[in-house]
């Protein structure tokens, strides 16, 4: 999110200061480069020979614990006449215990004497010097270690493997469910197994937070049907809350979404499915990602995306073909209707919001061909490999109600059928020039085919952190002078950018390391790694089509010299990036942005 | 002008030195093997050192959290004058945990092929097992001029990733969450941050060697 931008002075002045932090950054980057961390001579110890690629001799059926061991465990430690120890224990010389005890989690050292049957669940049971243990005993998770001078009289069995178990608030071990994965801590869920089918309760956030929404809450069951061979069925069923009321009636009192997907071979590469929908959607997918634009919504009431409401069907299928690449075609007819900005909390500012633009209200048929292709090393950090996402979508509308724009932006619209045609594509090239530089390009273009008039929701702007950070929010949204709308809508037609960045990590000492708890959890929380130095330029221009005054002919691309352009440098230390970027056109000054996340 | 740029790529340059540490920091190092093949391939050797001499560690381990090394080989084709190319990763985990009822330590290394599990009696066997270089049997294919980049992640378990690391260990094969976006990434270092728990990636790279046809 931008945080802030600051005059300073003359254009050159401005240009000179960008200059010298560029400088600045160099020179920390060559400074880093020219310091390697030491290297020591080699040490005298063996060496260690590890082969992280062998595969498994055999299924990892060999290393689940048998089913009766696991059920002979939860009988032994649920048992009523059972001693329950949850963590280590120790039993003192001198001391006695009678069975049957029974320890999860946690290991048994025995000085003293046992007498009865021992359980030990995802533990060892050591015996140690004078220590004795009479009576049958059972490990599970871990090991028997009698040490010499300790005794242990009774048959023994022990299987390294742990036991899948939790522990109920009344004591008792349960069979443990698959745990919640992290992304997932912000929700609650409950499931049950009815025959076949397997139906998941849930409720979580939208994970966003917007001027027309507040916070939308999710909440709903997933029926999923599993273990036919080549076939998966799933069904979800979600109604939508937003804890910010709407009181003009122009956007519904509640969302839903229910989707039925089939996923049919044995690798699961077709994909069909169904998906009946109410909810609020974003105009455009930028210029931030929907989380970033949360926090900045909530912290300082700066939403950067326009919404507005859609109701309809969509039927679609898709082919995974492998390698990273998939095609997508889908169908929709959707209600799209325009919905107001209401009054959400904001922590640092409680000024007006901006509103939220009209849009051009009607049923919309459209038919979408999509393409992804993703052979990324890695997803949250990549250094090779390409990530590309593009469509093409055809529209229609027999009823909609086209809004009155400035014949700058789009000429009148008669009544009757309206339809266009657009594009998207989003290609991102990751490579590493050397040992230290990384680089990454990026190519986004969009906009209407064949010159059709846009419906407002459909149309584009350019400028902001994300794509020209150099540049202001929606520094070219295409609105003529003369349009004096405070929502400062996108109304372009059609959009181009180039993004070029290499960056090379630095050893600036970061994460500080210390063993302050609060140290420590500010540089969790900001997911503070070694930052890398990044060195940007920037590229685009958004336009309107057609012909006319400040239009551009539909057949042909705007001239170079009439994008807009910026260069700067940052440090993207993981979770959080400082970047300064200086525009080089129109003499505007140094701009400072705060991502959360990784430039593209 | 001029002097300007120089004065800031002098100082920048100054701040990049590593400021003399004044206790040891972990560190992770990857060199070449000495030994040749054939056709000129060399594989890595992988050493981390200082990790028990490094106070948040070893005071982690004291405090009897799980510590987890994260190690992510990948292998690099160099191309000079044009980019590089990445030909494949591995990787490969290392938890050491403190059993203080037995006052010794349990390390178990995970690779593709299963748990390997290593017990040892004192914190200087463990340091001695810990600081050995592994050689890493990985090798590229193909002929050209090849590096390898190594990042190694440390990090302290929760109970939730304990609980993860069991389910593997049991042999239930554990894929990456799904839909794990940041928010939730957000949440999970609120949750760890009641424990002030501290993470570290370290990032290095191997000399380059050539591969010739055999």
């Amino acid at each position: 999110m931008t945080v802030g931008s600051r005059e300073s002075g003359i254009g050159n002045r401005r240009r000179r200061a960008g200059i010298v932090a560029l400088g600045w950054a160099l020179g920390i980057a060559l400074g880093a480069a020219a310091h390697p961390a030491p290297v020591r001579a080699q040490d005298t110890i063996p060496l260690i020979v590890i082969r992280p690629e062998a595969k498994f001799p055999d299924s990892t059926s060999q290393r689940v614990l048998p089913i009766e061991v696991l059920n002979e465990i939860l009988t032994a430690y649920n048992d009523s006449l059972t001693t329950r120890i949850s963590g280590s224990l120790v039993l003192p010389a001198g001391s006695r215990l009678f069975g049957p005890v029974a320890v999860y989690r946690g290991s048994v050292r025995v000085i003293g004497e046992i007498t009865g049957r021992v359980t030990v669940i995802n533990g060892d049971l050591v015996v140690d010097p004078g220590g004795r243990v009479t009576g049958s005993v059972l490990v599970v998770g871990g090991r028997i270690e009698v040490r010499p001078g300790g005794r242990l009289d009774g048959p023994r069995r022990a299987f390294a493997q742990p036991a899948l178990l939790t522990r109920t608030s009344a004591g008792t071990l349960i069979v443990r469910e698959r745990p919640r994965s992290l992304g997932e801590l912000a929700s609650a869920r409950a499931s049950f197994t009815t025959g076949r089918f397997r139906t998941t309760l849930s409720i979580e956030t939208g994970r966003t937070y917007n001027r027309v929404e507040g916070l939308p809450l999710i909440f709903g069951p997933t029926v999923v049907r599993e273990g036919l061979p080549n076939m998966d069925a799933r069904l979800d069923l979600r109604g939508i809350a937003w804890t910010s009321p709407d009181r003009t009636d122009r956007r519904a009192s509640f969302g839903y979404s229910g989707r039925l997907e089939l996923r049919f071979g044995a690798k699961r590469r077709l994909t069909v499915g169904g998906h009946v929908y109410r909810r609020v959607t974003p105009t455009e997918d930028q210029p931030l990602a929907s989380t970033e634009t949360g926090w900045s919504s909530l912290l300082f009431q700066r939403d950067y995306r326009d919404y507005f409401q859609v109701q309809g069907v969509t039927g679609y299928l898709g082919y995974d073909f492998g390698r990273g690449f998939s095609a997508s075609a889908s169908l929709r007819r959707d209600d799209e209707r325009s919905v107001p900005a209401v009054d959400p909390i904001s922590i640092f500012r409680n000024d007006a919001w901006r509103p939220n633009p009209l849009v051009d209200d009607g049923h919309f048929v459209s038919l979408r061909l999509g393409f992804d292709l993703d052979t990324r090393n890695e997803a949250e950090s990549p250094t090779s490999g390409w990530l590309v996402h593009g469509w093409w979508e055809r529209s229609r509308s027999d009823d909609a109600a086209p809004l009155g724009l400035p014949v700058e932006v789009r000429d009148p619209i008669p009544p009757g059928r309206y339809q266009s045609s657009r594009i998207w594509l989003d290609a991102r090239r990751y490579a590493r020039l050397n040992q230290t530089v990384r680089a990454a390009a990026r190519l986004v273009a969009g906009g209407s085919v064949s010159g059709d008039p846009l419906p407002v929701q459909r149309r584009f702007s350019l400028g902001g952190p994300d794509i020209l950070p150099g540049y202001g929010f929606r520094s070219q949204n295409c609105a003529p002078s003369s349009l004096a709308d405070p929502s400062h809508p996108a109304l372009c037609d059609r959009v181009i950018a180039v993004q070029l960045e290499v960056r090379t990590r630095t050893r600036l000492g970061f994460p500080i390391p210390t063993t302050d708890p609060y140290i420590n959890a500010l540089q969790r929380i900001l997911g503070i790694r070694e930052p890398d130095v990044v060195i940007f330029g920037d590229a685009g221009k958004a336009w309107v089509a057609g012909d006319g005054p400040g239009r551009i002919p539909s057949s042909r691309f705007p001239a170079l010299r009439e994008w807009q352009s910026d260069i700067g440098f940052g440090f993207d230390a993981g979770g959080i990036g400082f970047y300064i970027a200086q525009p080089l056109t129109e003499g505007r000054p140094l701009t400072f942005s705060v991502r959360l996340q990784r430039r593209f | 002008m001029r002097r300007a740029l120089l004065f800031a790529l002098v100082l920048g340059s100054a701040s990049a030195n590593p400021t003399s540490a004044q206790t040891p920091r972990v560190s992770v190092v990857i060199r070449l093997y000495a030994q040749v093949d054939a056709d000129g391939s060399r594989k890595p050797i992988v050493q981390v050192r200082d990790l028990l001499a490094d106070r948040r560690w070893s005071q982690a381990l004291e405090s009897s959290f799980p510590v987890r090394l994260t190690f992510h080989l990948e292998i690099w084709r160099s191309r000079d004058g044009w980019i590089d190319e990445f030909q494949r990763a591995t990787e490969w985990s290392t938890v050491i945990q403190h059993e203080p009822l037995q006052d010794q330590y349990r390390v178990t290394r995970i690779f593709l092929s299963g748990p390997e599990e290593f017990r040892f009696a004192t914190r200087d066997s463990l340091d001695h097992w810990l600081r050995a270089p592994n050689l890493v049997e990985a090798i590229p294919a193909g002929v050209g001029t090849f590096y390898y980049n190594l990042k190694l992640s440390i990090s302290v378990l929760s109970d939730e990733d304990m609980e993860e690391l069991e389910r593997f260990l049991a042999g239930e094969a554990s894929g990456p969450a799904s839909g794990r976006g940041s928010i939730g990434r957000g949440l999970r270092r609120l949750v760890l941050r009641l424990a002030g728990l501290p993470s570290e990636e370290l990032e290095v790279r191997s000399e380059r060697f050539r591969v010739e046809r055999k």
